[in-house]
């Protein structure tokens, strides 16, 4: 049973950590904490629902459509809600005002398309393989959300490291001005960081609702304070602390049940955080602030 | 009672309003339309069983008014949306007595709501039906609030009886969601339940939120404890995804056993083939020859173009009662209407088999059925009679 708590709890962290690191990408490089990316998550899940439900789209097309969507949703709410308030030097708590205003209105675009009932795929949409070995168990499924989500995290290593991209979103993060003294085009930079927080968090959404059978219009909302955990515990814009991090949530959820105070499992998690704030307020592998001149 | 609604030129509905007419009081009603508050969960995690009565409450309204039930009197519905969220109850309850001045107020959806905002309404001297509350002791508050239905834990344990009296059982296991009034008070009794039929609990686990749909290291702690029976007590819409994850977790011979909420559409096509054998009670049956019922599920299915289910008979049900009391008033007066809730006797259900139910202590009267869901997902009759 330990064994099979042990991939639970990878799932799951897997999962937050997918939904995490776009949730960082845009505070970090744009000092934007951008709640809306629950509702992003939510509203990808139900744009691959109801491709393969509706249209019979098949599943990886769908999971493909819905991650693009996700990132567009984001870039929409980039050109009309947080540019125009970057434009007119809104501060970091405006933007936040707006994006809960944005969470709501997606939310109740997902209650209204659902009529606010849960939806699941249809049965079939992925083979019901169930594999039993040491007395775990472990369905196509989940193999297929772990292979993807580690693709994933590797690849947003790479994008943010290896590419130019991932080198002008750094220095953006670094300083904004300095990245536009250096030729950076930080608009169009800023808007391809809003599409792969936006695609992460969508992805990420499709996935969970594949997993757990159930697309639902505030699937994403438990999803933004443990995101939200996941960086601090990590680190502010260590894409490397916040899967760490991530990992551990979703660990700390499950053994919480193992060791028989599952009724505390959030209790254990923001306790967690509030330590870190006190006593590693940088996180895992945050760095102590630099101050520039 | 033959019809809840009647059509005033087709015959038939016609002997069916003058049955309904001398079974209920023949005070005159007022000339003047009557505001009738409805509080309902319209957004939120509790938003699936709102959106579901606010439908068949509306059909309820429209029937009230179109059969001329009142006479000339219409009653107006005010809906109001508590967004799943026991301030905001309190907030509308206040808003539709003091501001919209309304006559009477019916519904509300969650229990933790009722729990908050029936006091208010008390206080306010406003009569007030709540339609979908099943925790206990709401029938406690005070002489102007009435329950339209019962609290489920004695269902619930009524349940446990015959099922361990019919099967083997020899272990349970408990899924609860920590976060509500209604599971909260469930689970021990759930419990003891099991406990005074000889039937070991296995594993006891709670889910910590309303949002939540993983279970897996719930589920993962009861399969290992190889439960014979598994009460879920959790929302609606977190039920069909836990069945699924259940069987995948391993128990596939379970069974899982539940309150009023697993009777929905909604859950069974979530679970799919996982519901099979599923136990569970409920005060409303969609197959019940009562013709109030029968034309309830026709109207309802042909307007909405789906089948209804507790929460949308509940709501509708909810309507009728608050009319009838309305009828019995003879006028949207808060008193008369109060004295009327305390008076009126029988009155025309679509729960139950005799179609009849009556106030005791300040909550309907009625007997649950139980149900198994088969093969091909229908709840159906369990044990020997439904």
């Amino acid at each position: 049973m330990l064994l099979q708590q042990v991939i639970n709890g990878i799932l799951t962290g897997s999962v937050y950590a997918l939904f995490a690191l776009g949730f960082n990408l845009v505070l970090g490089a744009l000092n934007i904490l951008n709640v809306a990316q629950g509702a992003i998550f939510t509203l990808s899940a139900f744009v691959a629902y109801y491709l393969i439900s509706i249209y019979g789209v098949p599943f990886p097309l769908a999971l493909l459509a819905a991650t693009v969507a996700g990132g567009g949703i984001n870039v929409l709410l980039e050109l009309l809600v947080f540019r125009p308030l970057r434009s007119r030097g809104g501060s970091a708590m405006s933007s936040l005002v707006a994006s809960i205003g944005a969470s709501m209105i997606l939310i109740s675009v997902a209650q209204l398309m659902s009529g606010a009932q849960v939806e699941r795929f249809p049965f079939g949409t992925l083979p019901e393989i169930q594999w039993t070995e040491f007395g775990m168990r472990i369905s196509f499924t989940q193999v297929l959300v772990l292979v993807t989500t580690m693709v994933t995290m590797a690849g947003t290593y790479i994008l943010l490291n290896r590419t130019r991209l991932g080198k002008a979103i750094r220095t953006i993060a670094f300083d904004e001005r300095i990245a536009r003294m250096l030729g950076i085009p930080t608009v169009s930079v800023a808007r391809w960081t809003f599409f792969v927080s936006g695609a992460l968090g969508g992805l990420a959404g499709v996935l969970l609702g594949i997993m757990y059978n159930s697309v639902y219009f505030l699937m994403g909302e438990p999803y933004v304070l443990k995101g939200f955990a996941a960086i601090v515990i990590g680190g502010f814009g260590s894409v490397t602390g916040v899967i760490v991090a991530s990992m551990m949530i979703g660990l700390l959820e499950v053994f919480s049940t193992v060791i028989g105070i599952g009724t505390f499992r959030d209790v254990v998690t923001f306790g967690v955080l509030f330590l870190f704030l006190l006593f590693r307020p940088n996180g895992l592998f945050g760095r102590d602030e630099e101050v520039r001149p | 009672m033959k019809k809840f609604s009647a059509k005033p030129l087709a015959f038939s509905s016609s002997v069916v309003l003058a049955t309904l007419i001398a079974v209920a009081s023949t005070s005159p009603v007022s000339a003047d339309d009557i505001k009738i508050g409805v509080p309902l969960s319209l957004t939120g995690p509790v938003a699936f069983a709102g959106t579901k009565m606010k439908d068949a409450m509306e059909l309820a309204f429209d029937e009230v008014n179109s059969s001329g039930f009142l006479g000339t009197t219409k009653l107006v519905p005010v809906f109001a949306d508590d967004r799943s969220n026991q301030p905001q109850g309190i907030s509308v309850t206040q808003q539709l007595v003091l501001r919209d001045k309304v006559s009477a107020i019916v519904g509300y959806t969650a229990s933790n709501i009722c729990q908050a905002s029936l006091p208010v309404a008390q206080e306010l001297k406003t009569p007030t039906l709540q339609a979908d509350c099943v925790v206990p002791g709401l029938n406690k508050i005070g002489n102007y609030v009435y329950s339209a239905v019962r609290p489920s834990d004695v269902f619930v344990e009524q349940t446990i009886d015959k099922l361990v009296a019919a099967r083997k059982i020899k272990t349970a296991a408990i899924l609860y969601q920590r976060d509500n009034p209604v599971f909260v008070n469930l689970q021990p009794i759930v419990a003891k339940a099991f406990e005074r039929n000889g039937v070991k609990i296995v594993a006891n686990e709670a889910v910590t939120s309303g949002g939540d749909s993983d279970f897996s290291a719930q589920l993962t702690s009861i399969a290992n404890g190889k439960p014979d029976v598994m009460a879920i007590l959790l929302f609606g819409g977190q039920v069909g995804p836990a069945m699924v994850q259940a069987r995948q977790a391993g128990m596939k011979d379970t069974i899982f056993l539940g309150e009023q909420n697993f009777d929905s559409v909604e859950v069974r096509r979530v679970a799919g083939p996982n519901a099979e054998g599923s136990i569970f009670p409920s005060h409303w049956f969609a197959a019940s020859p009562v013709p109030a019922n029968v034309k309830f599920v026709k109207d309802y299915t042909e307007r909405f173009k789906r089948e209804p289910d507790t929460f949308s008979a509940n709501g509708y049900n909810a309507v009728w009662l608050l009319a009838q009391v309305i009828k019995k008033a003879g006028s949207g007066d808060r008193e008369a209407i109060r004295t009327a809730m305390e008076t009126i006797g029988d009155m025309d259900t679509v729960f139950g088999t005799a179609g009849k139910t009556r106030f005791e202590d300040r909550q309907v009267t009625l007997t649950p059925f139980f149900f198994t869901v088969d093969k091909a997902g229908k709840a159906v009759p369990a044990f020997d009679k439904p």
